[in-house]
């Protein structure tokens, strides 16, 4: 079994030495900030990079889903502020066939040019793992739609120029009453407010209020009725990428960990002696490596053509708690060093919380695997 | 056997929950840079520092037990103010049990009233939990040590009036060189920086750089060579400092046990409270259970103490396990509330941010499972770069 094809690997080379080229400079100080910079949007689209997954014909590298997830993987080891920009493509390119001719002609450029952010709204201040249950209503008159509802934690909410948004069309029908939305944010009848949160900081997670916000027919995406199931088909995507993201925070730290105890001594030893300190890293390391092969595996079955829902299920279910397991032991070993500012460490793990939660908790992501491996019959229910 | 508290200690915890409660619920507390004069000086008032110092000295008899409520109820709403607590005893008994009667006499009452403030400063850039590797020199010369060298981190080293601080009198030796002071930190020679960390924003650490200051005879704090001794006694080596640092986990832990149990029992999904999804309630029921394990070898521990029996290696299993389990119920309770838990909206990421301090602050989890391991096994199990420290109790 090969993990990475020769142009795949050789994407990850490319990818790795232009992430730590272009992304070393500032990347502590960048997750600061509550805001992608439009410097790291311009790289990021300057190296084709907010291409990926597109069917734009002459995108630089390749389209499949590996490869996306070694440029998700490669650049978060680096600035983790670029997940949210990398992760967002695949709802834009996910939804870009079902688009209007003047919507997607408006937006692939801008978005694949770094020149437009965009972030994906479904959660509401009631509803969250329970996706179907919003209450946002899209109404129709003649050939515009008038939106109203709140959503919240939407990641990019401050800083994104458009949402797309989940509505309800139908009042009482369930996933089948859920219709997509393109709506621009600078709207007057838009309002935002921002989260405090403990870390992934420059994602600006908001809350959206649309009070009657009017937008023309040709801003829905796919027909009334299909916003649920056709954003569903992303999301196994999305999950996995949301995977790797975690564990590249993971991954970079149990480097520079690797480094520390080699050199720090405690009674005379290097750190690394002692077996409470290097059978811990050994530890950590191998979930990584295992939870990295389910995201791969993932992506590979996605590239196929292959069912692989509970494979992207276990992947984020998995991946970031062993991320933020393995983060929070290294910065143990770190001690009162670990537990400052002047280590990236304590910034990265506070990061790799918000993956666990963001894209469907662990309970959602244990219901799909339950499921598939029990069969609807005998699954949970709900 | 009884697993209850005596009435004076009823009274002691009605007396600290009350004030805990009503003058430290405000949130902002947790986010300042220091704790207020006023709230300070209130725990003063209330003997809340008095237990086991000397009357004298504005203190009263009481309890370790009582010391274990005073730290656990403090830390159900702040745990940076429960940190404190427990700092100003290590310093307080400290002075009270090994210090001259003059230096006692400037400066016991004061720290006993809340009036000033006290740190423990062991801590170098090159020692962290081997205390016989730190480098701060004190040299004698006549009635006077003059003190040079460099310490890091200090917790509430920005605003406290005096430190009692290590340094070798011998370099030669490791833990047997080691002497304390109590050195005022309004002396010249003193500089100060501050560290800017992930949590605990109140104890606001900074680093000593301390040039050539001098200080009297009078402040060393008991014997040359005696300062190994005094911090297993009572500094951050010390049953005490493992068992309190553990019960202020736990209370922290049980206030986000009680925020995880109302969510889940108002927050609807698929129709039905969370409560009644078995993933959630597992996770309750499972947290709750180490929380009450953790906190009754907690109070074990003090109550060996109280009796005045040996409780190294029970305090040894507070000083690693009750980090752990708390930060693992704070972590999901956070879960449990979803994207909620991970803004400031709610104290539970904050929370998370403190307690992982916990995991490191007796010392690693590594040294303390080495002391149950001396304590169970035997000398055996101490590694022979280790044993100055380890084997000598």
């Amino acid at each position: 079994m090969v993990l990475f094809t020769e142009e795949q690997k050789s994407f990850c080379e490319w990818v790795r030495a232009f992430a730590l080229k272009e992304f070393s400079d500032g990347a502590k100080e960048r997750a600061k900030l509550e805001y992608v910079t439009p410097e790291v949007m311009k790289k990021l689209a300057e190296a084709g990079l907010l291409e990926l997954g597109t069917s734009a014909k002459y995108a630089k590298h390749p389209k499949d889903y590996v490869t996306f997830g070694i440029a998700m993987e490669e650049v978060c080891k680096v600035d983790f502020t670029a997940m949210m920009v990398l992760l967002i493509q695949v709802l834009v390119y996910g939804l870009a066939e079902w688009m209007s001719d003047e919507l997607r002609e408006e937006l692939l450029p801008a978005t694949s040019a770094g020149k437009k952010l965009l972030c994906f709204a479904n959660t509401e201040p009631d509803c969250g793992s329970d996706a179907t249950a919003i209450k946002t209503r899209a109404v129709r008159n003649g050939n515009s739609y008038t939106i109203s509802g709140e959503k919240t934690s939407i990641s990019g909410g401050m800083q994104s120029d458009a949402v797309i948004t989940t509505a309800r069309t139908h009042p009482s029908d369930g996933a089948k009453g859920i219709t997509l939305f393109y709506v621009p944010l600078d709207l007057p009848a838009v309002s935002r407010s921002v989260f405090r949160d403990m870390g992934n900081i420059s994602a600006g997670r908001a809350s959206l209020t649309f009070n009657e916000v009017r937008v023309p027919i040709s801003f829905r995406i796919g027909e009334e009725g299909e916003g649920f199931s056709k954003v569903m088909r992303t999301f196994d995507a999305s999950r996995v990428l949301v995977g790797l993201s975690a564990l590249a925070l993971a991954e970079t730290s149990l480097t520079e960990t690797v480094e520390y105890v080699k050199c720090k001594t405690a009674f005379s030893n290097p750190l690394s002696r002692f077996e409470a300190v290097s059978f811990k890293l050994a530890e950590h390391a191998t979930l990584l490596e295992a939870a990295r092969m389910i995201c791969y595996k993932a992506l590979k079955l996605r590239d196929e053509g292959l069912p692989h829902s509970k494979e992207a299920a276990m992947a984020k279910w998995f991946a970031p708690k062993c991320a933020v397991n393995a983060l929070r032991d290294l910065m143990l070993i770190f001690g009162h060093r670990g537990y400052s500012e002047e280590n990236p460490i304590e910034q990265r793990w506070r990061d790799a919380i918000s993956t666990q939660i963001g894209d469907g908790t662990a309970e959602i992501m244990k219901l799909i695997i339950a499921r598939e491996i029990l069969g609807g019959k005998f699954g949970p229910t709900m | 056997m009884e697993f209850k508290f005596s009435r004076k200690e009823d009274l002691w915890q009605w007396a600290v929950r009350e004030f805990a409660e009503g003058e430290l619920a405000k949130q902002e507390l947790i986010t300042l840079d220091y704790v207020p004069a006023d709230i300070l000086k209130k725990m003063g008032e209330l003997g809340f520092f008095s237990v086991k110092v000397p009357e004298e000295y504005v203190g009263n008899s009481g309890t370790w037990v009582m010391m274990g409520i005073l730290a656990e109820e403090i830390a159900k709403t702040n745990i940076a103010i429960a940190y404190m607590t427990m700092v100003s005893y290590e310093v307080n008994l400290s002075l009270a049990r090994y210090g001259t009667e003059e230096a006692k006499g400037e400066w016991l009452r004061d720290l006993v009233k809340g009036n000033k403030r006290g740190c423990l400063s062991v801590t170098e850039p090159d020692s962290g939990v081997e205390v016989g590797a730190i480098k701060t020199k004190a040299t004698r010369e006549q009635d006077s040590y003059f003190i040079k060298g460099e310490k890091s981190p200090v917790s509430f080293g920005m605003q406290a009036d005096v430190a009692l601080l290590f340094a070798k009198t011998d370099p030669e030796r490791r833990t047997t060189g080691i002497t304390a002071f109590l050195v005022p930190l309004g002396l010249s020679g003193i500089m100060k920086s501050v560290i800017k960390n992930m949590g605990l924003f109140p104890l606001a650490p900074c680093s000593f750089t301390i040039d050539n200051v001098c200080i009297p005879a009078k402040y060393r704090v008991g014997d040359e060579g005696e300062g190994s001794r005094i911090l297993t006694n009572m500094g951050f080596s010390s049953d005490f400092h493992q068992i309190i640092s553990g019960l202020i986990s736990l209370g922290a832990a049980q206030t986000a046990m009680r925020l995880a149990i109302s969510y889940s029992k108002q927050r609807v999904a698929f129709g039905q409270p969370l409560a009644k999804f078995e993933a959630i309630s597992e996770k309750i029921a499972e947290d709750v259970t180490y929380l009450e394990a953790a906190r009754w070898l907690c109070y074990r521990a003090l109550a060996l103490k109280d009796q005045g029996l040996s409780n190294a290696k029970e305090a040894a299993m507070c000083g690693w396990w009750c980090p752990k389990v708390a930060f693992q119920a704070i972590e999901n309770a956070l879960l449990i509330h979803g994207h909620t838990g991970y803004s400031d909206d709610l104290p539970l990421q904050q929370m998370l941010r403190d307690i992982v301090a916990f995991e490191m602050i007796s010392g690693t989890e590594n040294i303390l499972k080495l002391i149950v391991s001396r304590e169970t096994i035997g000398s055996v199990a101490v590694p022979d770069n280790l044993s100055d420290q380890f084997s000598n109790y």
